[in-house]
């Protein structure tokens, strides 16, 4: 799947992570989708639980060969 | 679409659902001229300030709002923030006080004037409490709502004198014509097409259950034949409710805590405008016979599909405005 947009927060920490995730996805039309590379078990466990509260759908999650992980999401319907 | 000082500066509001960069932009997009003083005034301004809108204040003892913008771009709606008895226009926040107790009124430009003016009737000047602070931050509360597009067209809170909070029902409004689906509007022209060449009557009524038309019987050429001098015009020219169900129609509503939203008659003559005799027979000495019912005419044209015309008593006389009717099928 090709994303329509691409962020990297792999240098960020909390809260700046979902920030960064929650305007890239409110910056997308209504099913574009984004992908996000993250890196460290902070962001893995709450950019995805954060994006599924905001009413976005999560495609999928993979660990890449250099230990960061590329998470793939859909943005919905909603305000924000 | 924000800056990155900005997204650095609003990184935890952004994260607040109904906010994120959109929300932003709307609070960013609003100048408040604020007319409070006190600690009020004060708590007002660096709760918006802080929030990334624009604060200019009438008083100079909000301190806060004399700083200089600190980022953001050019405020376009203006937002007004008055102490009772001066009212917001076109949109904005009214503080005023009402024993110990502050009453906070919000208003957008969807709201409507006469409805704030009677709702703020009573209420004094704030005055100085121990509740300052906290009015201050209700009052960015409030403007921050407009801001964002959350509001009601017209919300209140008050705070009591022991600093308890409640939200204050908005009338309803009974300044405008009462929405009106289509389906209903549509029932209504087909029932007072069927009185032809007669004028006909219904009432709409609202309740529980939705907006429902009630046909009424036009008893103008009952009561003529009975007394032709009080009642000189014939059911062409003039509608009067059949007194019978006119009496069982209130006391049902009475029963079942529904509501009269209008009266409508229609011109089989294809007059457009109420007639001196609706004006007359709906207000007989200046002041309307049914306070907060609307008044609807169907005038029929030859031809040519029929129009709908509201009349709502405002500021002493009927103010008239066009009712879309939906297309006879």
């Amino acid at each position: 799947m090709t994303p329509d947009a691409r962020i990297d927060i792999t240098g960020e920490v909390c809260p700046m992570t979902f920030v960064r995730t929650k305007i890239a996805l409110e910056r997308l039309p209504v099913g574009g989708v984004l992908e996000v590379r993250l890196r460290g078990d902070e962001p893995l466990r709450n950019v995805p639980e954060s994006a599924r509260d905001a009413g976005h759908t999560v495609l999928g999650l993979e660990k890449l060969e250099d230990g960061t992980w590329r998470l793939l999401l859909r943005r919905e319907a909603g305000r924000c | 679409m924000l800056s990155e000082p900005q997204i650095q500066r609003y990184a935890r509001q952004l994260l607040l659902r109904d906010l994120g960069e959109r929300g932003q932009e709307a609070l960013g997009a609003v100048r408040v001229l604020l007319g409070l003083d006190g600690e009020a005034a004060g708590a007002a301004a660096a709760y918006l300030r802080a929030g990334g809108t624009e604060v200019s204040a009438s008083s100079d003892t909000a301190a806060w709002a004399s700083m200089p913008p600190l980022l953001g771009t050019a405020p376009l709606r203006p937002l007004t923030v008055t102490a009772s008895p001066e009212l917001p226009e076109p949109e904005g926040v009214v503080v005023g006080g009402r024993g110990g107790a502050r009453v906070l009124w919000s208003v957008g430009a969807d709201g409507c004037a006469d409805c704030l003016r009677h709702a703020t009737r009573h209420l004094g000047p704030p005055g100085h409490g121990s509740s300052g602070i906290q009015v201050g931050t209700l009052v960015a509360l409030l403007v921050q709502r407009r801001a964002l597009g959350v509001a009601a067209p017209m919300e209140g809170v008050e705070v009591s004198a022991a600093g308890t909070l409640s939200t204050l029902v908005a009338p309803a409004c009974v300044h405008r014509p009462p929405a009106i689906p289509d389906d209903v509007l549509a029932e209504l022209v087909h029932h007072l097409s069927a009185a032809l060449p007669d004028e006909g009557c219904a009432v709409l009524v609202g309740g529980g259950d939705g907006v429902r038309l009630v046909p009424m019987a036009n008893a103008q050429d009952a009561h003529r034949a009975r007394d032709p001098e009080a009642f000189p015009r014939t059911a062409r020219t003039a509608f009067t409710f059949e007194p019978r169900a006119w009496l069982a129609l209130l006391r049902t509503l009475e029963a079942s805590g529904g509501r009269i939203l209008a009266i409508a008659h229609s011109h089989p003559d294809g007059g457009e405008h109420f007639s001196a005799e609706d004006r007359r027979s709906a207000a007989p000495d200046g002041q309307p016979l049914y306070p907060g019912v609307a008044h609807l005419l169907v005038a029929f044209r030859p031809g040519r599909p029929p129009v709908g015309r509201w009349g709502v008593w405002t500021d002493g006389d009927f103010a008239e405005s066009a009712c879309p009717l939906p297309e006879q099928s």
